[in-house]
């Protein structure tokens, strides 16, 4: 301290004692400053009408619905400050917000995989050798993007029709249909067989989701020895993934101590915290277990292993339960269903190659050097080979942003489900999702605080999520 | 580059011809033809030394704007000096369109008042239209010289003697009507007589479902697709379930309007509900959802997929032999069905006769009485022109005019007197029967989960018992059931009062410091209009009801 006090004084004599014996030099540097000053407040000139548009158009509003979810608000004249009602409502009191995220979770899990294709596309151009079919053929994917968004739709509308669809004249003309009726009995037959095994995982994990949960932390554990700091992160994600799959039956447990009455079944609500800490605890103990080497090597095949056996459970157990009766009559009505409306919001946008998808990672793909091919290629990499250790880990900075845009997308619109479905989300609201509950609640129902409340939960999802993959979603190149 | 790449290179002006110059001469060309367009357009839309008057609707079916550029044309004969402006915009927009217009002081003279806020809402159509009360209530319409309706006044000439324009909060009329709408059933005669043998009209509902049945039978038996009845809105409220569930509950309405207003508000359809004055049991609300699920049936499983461009589709292609929808679609289906040879008919929506299924819980018809004009034009506030634009109104509203522009479009003349086509007739509006009814829609969440269950009712997705169950779990949820419904009305009432009395008080705080300033009409109506309010809505009825029902303080927001 004292070392570095005497220097700064010496600095300084030395400065002063420099300015005093240069009246030239301090003019030299006074006139680069004002140089340097002119050339920065150009700059900031040139900037300011970003800036102020930014300021206005963005942060504005922006800093209006952080202001406003803490008001009662009816988008006109009533604004009462209520402080953190709004958002204790959306977290204890509201029963529709928190369910329309299990649409959203499945149709996010659905992009995940409708993103495949447009990858695959990119990589079969981008090996195209001649240019010009290359040429002609990003074009061709370049077209559909001046169609208007509104016209896809109807043309998707008119798609899923039920007595004129092509969808439906297409099932039927290649006996499809008949399998689907065939289906429609066999699937929720399956489902009955496989209610035992679903209870068993139910009972181990607290639900077959946990089971996928503990199942993609031991895919996920590092093939190094964990450090300390990594298991105490890994069990943080633990935790709050935990909770997730739990909020349900945990805002009861919630309402119910502070009086409130409980919704959802009382033995879930009993149970909850004893099948938390159960797996939470069981988690934690494969981590470690998984640490030790001897175990490394199966943690691939235990982890791959427990997500395989709940996503089948999911798929062939929980998801078509009983039969639908939609296909009897050979017209089924896609969006007029309930049960058929969550398929065809899957199914919309076949066979999901993407334009700007396409392109993005066409971009990526046109980055890797020849030499890097010409090197695999004296390794002896097949074309599967190239795919899977040259392009896909070259592109996945694409395939990241890709993955935030589309998670953005998928969490906040509504657009399409508003048009398909109107503001209730169809039939049984079973096409409501974050977005469009978010509009119900401001537009018709006239909540404007609320709706700003609901907004900052889904910008605070969305942030954690897009942290996520900026952490997780990456290759070391 | 090779020497022979170099020697074929283009020179002169040769070498600027490539895809990216012809490209940006053909968006320059492009640019500059649409501005031409729009110059020519605006120089047509404004010819010089007339005075220029701008109507906006969004009336898009057939033939309105036709009938209406009629009368245009015939104003223009009356009065050359001035220049009218017809603008369409699509319903879907035309919200926040007039937002738009309204909010940036450049709204058109004359504006269909509707879908937004701005024109809904009181304080907002105070701020942005004419009040036309004394016009309206003192003149008589001139373009009615000569005929019976000489030296009446303008608002007794219109059958409903603009009941439907006046604005009861703001004690004003801010809008003329210029036609009526009301919701029926379209039927293809000819299809109905293939199926029923008859061309016969049902008369009952058990009649109309029986067609619906044989219909479907004729679809079997030749391999057609053939679904009885399309819904341009598919089980919408005003168009069908609330026609029935009038029918059906307007018995409770001595147990269940309290306040004996003639309306069954959904907080007393609650009240009503705690006091078991009805409940899900109630044979005639089982009735009435039992009734509305063989009426969905008649729509084909998953019409709720169906939209109104669809439904009018399958019904101008012969798959359907009826049509749920209102007197506006009226001339786009009639040429269709002339174009095709086919007869079109129009009939009532059918109800239970004595003797049918349901007949003995349904107590009569809906009342439309009620039903007030359509097609309402506000005169804009800031309009530089507004007695053109309300002596438009006047001429269009003439007896001769209206009723010519409304034969034309082939919609209901709102005008005494005037003639109705004879395709029309069906739609005048029923002015005998029952208006009250009660109303589930408990709430905004309430209201969701009933539609949601309902849909999948009627689309025989949940049984009645489930839906039923559904909807009282969530009435009954204080987080968000009736409770909740009965706060939230508490607030809005309370809050609306107060800021109605900050209003008031400015307001007389601003008459004692500039008398003169009071004396402008509308500022004393407004302040009357207010007072009513204030007194109506002081929200201590509704304190008082739930308190005394529940036996608790009203829940906080």
């Amino acid at each position: 301290m004292t070392t570095a006090t005497t220097s700064i004084a010496a600095t300084n004599a030395a400065t002063g004692i420099l300015a005093r014996k240069s009246p030239h030099m301090r003019g030299r540097r006074a006139s680069k400053w004002l140089h340097k000053s002119r050339l920065y407040t150009i700059l900031l000139l040139l900037m300011f009408p970003t800036l102020a548009s930014m300021l206005v158009f963005t942060y504005y509003p922006q800093w209006e619905t952080i202001k406003y979810s803490l008001y009662k608000w009816d988008g006109q004249d009533v604004r009462d400050f209520i402080g953190f009602a709004n958002f204790e409502k959306a977290f204890f009191k509201d029963s529709l917000f928190w369910p329309t995220f299990q649409l959203v979770g499945i149709l996010l899990v659905a992009n995940l995989f409708k993103m495949l294709p447009s990858i695959a596309a990119a990589v079969v151009l981008h090996r195209l050798k001649s240019d010009r079919w290359q040429y002609i053929y990003r074009v061709l994917f370049v077209i559909p993007m001046i169609i208007p968004g509104l016209v896809t739709l109807l043309i998707w509308k008119q798609f899923f029709d039920s007595t004129t669809g092509v969808l439906n004249v297409f099932l039927n003309a290649t006996g499809l249909m008949g399998v689907l009726q065939w289906l429609d009995v066999a699937m929720p037959k399956l489902a009955g067989g496989l209610a035992p095994a679903v209870n068993a995982t139910s009972a181990a994990f607290g639900s077959v989701w946990g089971m996928v949960l503990v199942g993609a932390m031991v895919l996920s554990v590092p093939k190094k020895l964990l450090s300390l700091t990594k298991i105490w992160e890994w069990w943080a994600i633990l935790v709050v993934a935990g909770i997730a799959i739990w909020w349900p039956a945990a805002t009861d447990v919630v309402a119910a101590a502070a009086g409130g009455d409980i919704v959802a079944d009382p033995s879930t609500s009993a149970s909850l915290p004893a099948w938390l800490v159960a797996s939470i605890c069981t988690g934690v103990a494969v981590i470690f277990a998984m640490s030790v080497s001897r175990l490394r090597s199966v943690s691939n095949w235990v982890g791959g292993a427990m997500i395989v056996w709940a996503m089948g459970l999911v798929f062939f157990g929980m998801t078509w339960t009983a039969p639908t009766n939609s296909f009897a009559n050979s017209s089924p009505a896609w969006l007029g269903e309930s049960k058929l409306i969550i398929p065809s919001l899957i199914f919309w946008g076949f066979p999901w190659v993407g334009t700007v998808g396409v392109l993005l990672y066409l971009a990526g793909l046109q980055n890797i050097s020849a030499d890097v091919y010409e090197a695999a290629e004296i390794d002896g990499l097949g074309s599967i080979g190239k795919f899977w250790s040259i392009e896909l880990p070259l592109i996945l900075t694409q395939v990241r942003i890709n993955l935030i845009f589309m998670t953005i997308g998928t969490l906040t619109d509504y657009g399409l489900i508003f048009l398909l479905l109107g503001p209730q989300g169809g039939p049984g609201n079973v096409g409501m999702v974050p977005g469009l509950y978010m509009y119900k609640t401001a537009f018709v129902d006239g909540q404007f605080g609320y709706a700003c409340a609901l907004g900052i939960v889904l910008a605070a999802i969305i942030l954690v999520i897009t942290v996520m993959y900026q952490k997780y979603v990456k290759v070391d190149k | 580059m090779s020497i022979a790449a170099h020697e074929a290179a283009p020179t002169g002006l040769r070498k600027y011809i490539n895809a990216t110059t012809i490209g940006c001469a053909v968006l320059f060309v492009a640019v500059a033809a649409s501005f031409a367009q729009m110059l020519y357009a605006e120089r047509q839309a404004s010819p010089a030394g007339k005075k220029v008057i701008r109507i906006s609707h969004w009336q898009l079916e057939a033939g309105y704007r036709d009938s209406l550029d009629w009368a245009i044309a015939e104003y223009a004969k009356v009065r050359p000096d001035v220049h009218i402006e017809q603008m369409g915009i699509t319903e879907r927009v035309y919200g926040q369109w007039l937002n738009c217009q309204l909010i940036a002081n450049a709204a058109p003279d004359l504006a269909e008042m509707g879908g937004t806020k701005l024109v809904t809402d009181d304080s907002y159509t105070l701020r942005y239209f004419q009040p036309m009360g004394e016009i309206v209530s003192s003149h008589p319409n001139p373009y009615n010289a000569g005929t019976i309706l000489e030296g009446v006044p303008w608002k007794e000439t219109f059958i409903d003697g603009m009941r439907g324009a006046y604005r009861p909060q703001l004690l004003e009329y801010y809008s003329v009507p210029t036609t009526m709408y009301t919701t029926r059933i379209y039927a293809n005669l000819d299809l109905l007589k293939e199926a029923t043998g008859s061309d016969e009209l049902p008369k009952t509902f058990g009649e109309y479902l029986k067609a619906c049945e044989q219909l479907k039978s004729l679809g079997e038996r030749t391999g057609r697709k053939i679904i009885p009845a399309a819904s341009c809105y598919r089980m919408d409220d005003w168009m069908v379930l609330a026609k029935y569930r009038t029918g059906f509950t307007s018995s409770m309405e001595a147990d269940l309007d309290t306040d004996l207003d003639g309306v069954i508000t959904p907080l007393e359809t609650y009240a009503g509900f705690l006091r078991g004055k009805f409940s899900f049991e109630t044979p005639s609300l089982v009735a009435y959802y039992e009734s509305m699920v063989a009426m969905a049936e008649t729509l084909g499983r998953g019409f709720p997929a169906i939209d109104r461009q669809q439904a009018q589709f399958m019904f101008n292609q012969g798959q359907s032999a009826f049509l749920v929808t209102g007197s506006w679609d009226a001339a786009g289906m009639k040429r269709t069905f002339d174009k095709r040879g086919w007869r079109l008919a129009v009939f009532d929506n059918p109800m239970p006769g004595p003797g049918e299924k349901w007949g003995e819980y349904f107590t009569g018809a809906s009342n439309e009485a009620g039903v007030g004009g359509g097609g309402n034009y506000g005169v804009y506030k800031l309009s530089k022109n507004k007695d053109i634009a309300i002596d438009f109104l006047q001429f269009l509203t003439s007896l001769k005019i209206n009723e010519e522009f409304n034969a034309k479009a082939l919609w209901l003349p709102i005008t005494i007197g005037a003639d109705v086509p004879e395709l029309m007739k069906p739609f005048m509006p029923r002015t005998t029967g029952y208006t009250a009814k009660i109303d589930l829609k408990i709430g905004s969440e309430v209201a969701s989960a009933l539609t949601g269950a309902e849909t999948k009712l009627f689309n025989k997705e949940m049984s009645y018992d489930e839906m039923a169950k559904t909807v009282e779990a969530k009435i009954r949820n204080p987080n968000v059931g009736g409770d909740f419904a009965a706060s939230i009305e508490y607030d809005r009432a309370k809050t609306e009062s107060r800021s109605q009395e900050r209003v008031l008080g400015m307001m007389s705080a601003m008459a004692m410091l500039r008398p003169q300033a009071d004396t402008a009409e509308d500022q004393l109506k407004y302040r009357k209009a207010l007072m009513q309010h204030v007194r109506k809505n002081n929200a201590q009825e509704i304190r008082w009801r739930f308190e005394t029902l529940r036996n608790k303080p009203i829940p906080p927001m």
